[in-house]
């Protein structure tokens, strides 16, 4: 594989259907880092994964993976990825030896002892039917099939959706240590935002089919800032120097995207930090400019 | 490839195991049947020389499609729609055509395994009675087959196109029911012409000398036209196969 810089780079890809459009998405997975790809529910995160792995074509726009086309080079780059989605997409009938044994008659670089380790770490049975299974010991599973070909590229759509904390925290832990190998990288799509903050380095946030921020998280949270006012002091704030507030009898909250310009501007005020959950939160709400 | 070759078996290997063991149970009456037109209550019969050939004909032909209708689909593809695997199948590193041809593989595959089984029935069929060999009963067998092979070669690409067994089946059942009209058309004009051809005879030797020269006609039809067979096989296959392909390219869409 040839030298690259981005794992992923997608650039003005745009996909129409009735009702939605993805529009224009452009954003790179640098080498090396997790992307946490958020918005919520039918902001575009699958769609822009599907055309990621080619399972979508787009109307415009192309996607380079680790430099090469994900098109024309399609087959060569799939050997090195693996996509990991929200349920498990293997035959309920079918066990672990089953998967690996038919994964190994795909993936010229499978290991089957690898895959075994994962199971045993996982303590997940091999000859047990996956509709036995729970909806963790799927992921789990899924996970160990994953990291068991030497991906260089974890795509995750919804993979920590519906599992419970300790579950999430276990794979957490696995793709910062997959991601010990600075040459592997990870985009990760979720609406769970804590599970971003803890692990991804970078952040792109859809929605309505559009990119509204993407950039590293730490900026990006650095960047932002809550002015928590009372209603009168709010009127006081320049409706563009705000995305959106949530106002109700006690207060507002106010977002901002340039928490130095705020401070500067409004002296008086508290800027707190924010997260990525509240960010997402008044982004969404952003056409309304006031909310409750 | 190798692996994918692999799970379709996997997940076929029940459904077949339990047909097998129905086509064993056929075989084990079609034993005793014909064991008893020589040594039990049916050797009584008047006419058991004739029922023996019609037992003979109609096993034959019931467990031939038994056989071969076994190592079909079995609806792998609709469970690889509800399971998701399909999309998991797109991001592995194979591309669409030699993922039509693992699936078309397997309907010759299993085309010609059916066929050998049902092979094995007839020499068992001749091991226990004295009915003359002749090539018109392999002929049924190919007969079977090939009509087993095409539903599943046009089945399959639609299943892929359509992703629901039963929009296949409605759209089989239409072409069932167009060719049966186009046969019945053709049946009912060449039974008018026997009924004139026999007028003379009274209405039990006309039953007898009817049901005597449709089987003589179709005997003859499979003689002349049978060499024909692995053609159409082939060209099916083939035009299976690149509908397939084109079938899978759609992806999401």
């Amino acid at each position: 594989m040839n030298d690259y810089t981005n794992a992923i780079e997608i650039n003005g890809i745009t996909k129409r259907y009735d009702g939605f459009t993805l529009d224009n998405v452009s954003f790179n997975v640098a080498k090396g880092s997790i992307m946490g790809f958020i918005g919520q529910n039918g902001a575009g995160k699958s769609t822009t994964i599907n055309t990621v792995l080619n399972i979508i074509r787009p109307d415009a726009g192309d996607i380079k993976i680790f430099g090469l086309d994900n098109q024309k080079d399609e087959l060569e780059i799939k050997q090195y990825i693996s996509a990991v989605f929200d349920e498990l997409p293997f035959h309920d009938v079918l066990n672990a030896v089953h998967i690996n044994n038919i994964l190994k008659g795909v993936f010229s670089g499978w290991s089957s002892e690898t895959f075994f380790e994962y199971l045993d770490r996982f303590q997940l049975p091999r000859r047990k039917k996956f509709g036995q299974f729970s909806k963790g010991m799927k992921m789990k599973l899924q996970i160990a099939a994953a990291l068991s070909h030497g991906a260089k590229l974890l795509i995750m759509d919804e993979a920590t959706t519906g599992l419970d904390p300790v579950v999430r925290n276990e794979i957490l832990d696995i793709f910062l240590d997959f991601l010990q190998d600075e040459n592997n990288s990870i985009l990760m799509s979720s609406h769970i935002t804590s599970d971003l903050e803890k692990v991804a380095d970078s952040v792109t946030f859809i929605d309505k089919g559009r990119i509204l921020l993407t950039g590293f998280k730490d900026d990006i949270l650095e960047s932002h800032g809550m002015i928590k006012c009372t209603k009168r002091d709010f009127k006081d704030i320049a409706p563009e120097d705000y995305i959106s507030a949530r106002v109700n009898d006690f207060g507002a909250d106010v977002l901002v995207s340039d928490r130095a310009a705020a401070l500067r501007k409004y002296s008086g005020a508290v800027i707190d930090p924010t997260t990525l959950e509240e960010i997402m939160l008044f982004y969404v709400n952003r056409e309304k400019k006031e909310w409750r | 490839m190798r692996g994918l070759i692999y799970k379709e078996f996997i997940l076929s290997r029940k459904n077949w195991f339990i047909w097998l063991g129905i086509a064993a149970g056929f075989i084990a009456i079609e034993t005793m049947l014909m064991l008893s037109t020589y040594y039990g209550n049916l050797a009584k019969m008047n006419d058991v020389e004739d029922q023996r050939g019609v037992f003979f004909s109609l096993f034959l032909i019931i467990i031939s499609v038994i056989f071969v209708g076994t190592f079909g689909d079995n609806g792998v593809i609709e469970s690889d729609y509800k399971t998701k695997w399909y999309l998991f199948g797109y991001t592995l590193p194979v591309s669409e055509y030699r993922q039509a041809a693992v699936k078309i593989g397997k309907i010759a595959f299993g085309t010609v395994a059916g066929t050998i089984f049902s092979l094995l029935n007839l020499a068992l069929l001749y091991a226990l009675t004295d009915i003359k060999h002749e090539k018109v009963y392999v002929y049924y067998i190919a007969a079977v087959a090939l009509g087993f092979l095409l539903v599943n070669c046009i089945s399959v690409p639609l299943t892929i196109r359509f992703r629901k067994e039963k929009i296949t089946f409605m759209i089989l059942s239409v072409i069932y029911v167009v060719l049966m009209f186009a046969a019945y058309g053709l049946i009912d004009h060449y039974t008018e012409s026997l009924k004139e051809k026999y007028s003379g005879l009274s209405e039990e030797q006309f039953d007898d000398a009817v049901t005597s020269q449709m089987l003589a006609d179709a005997k003859k039809l499979l003689l002349t036209f049978g060499w024909t067979m692995p053609l159409i096989i082939i060209a099916a296959l083939t035009v299976s196969y690149f509908c397939t392909v084109r079938a899978m390219k759609r992806r999401g869409v």
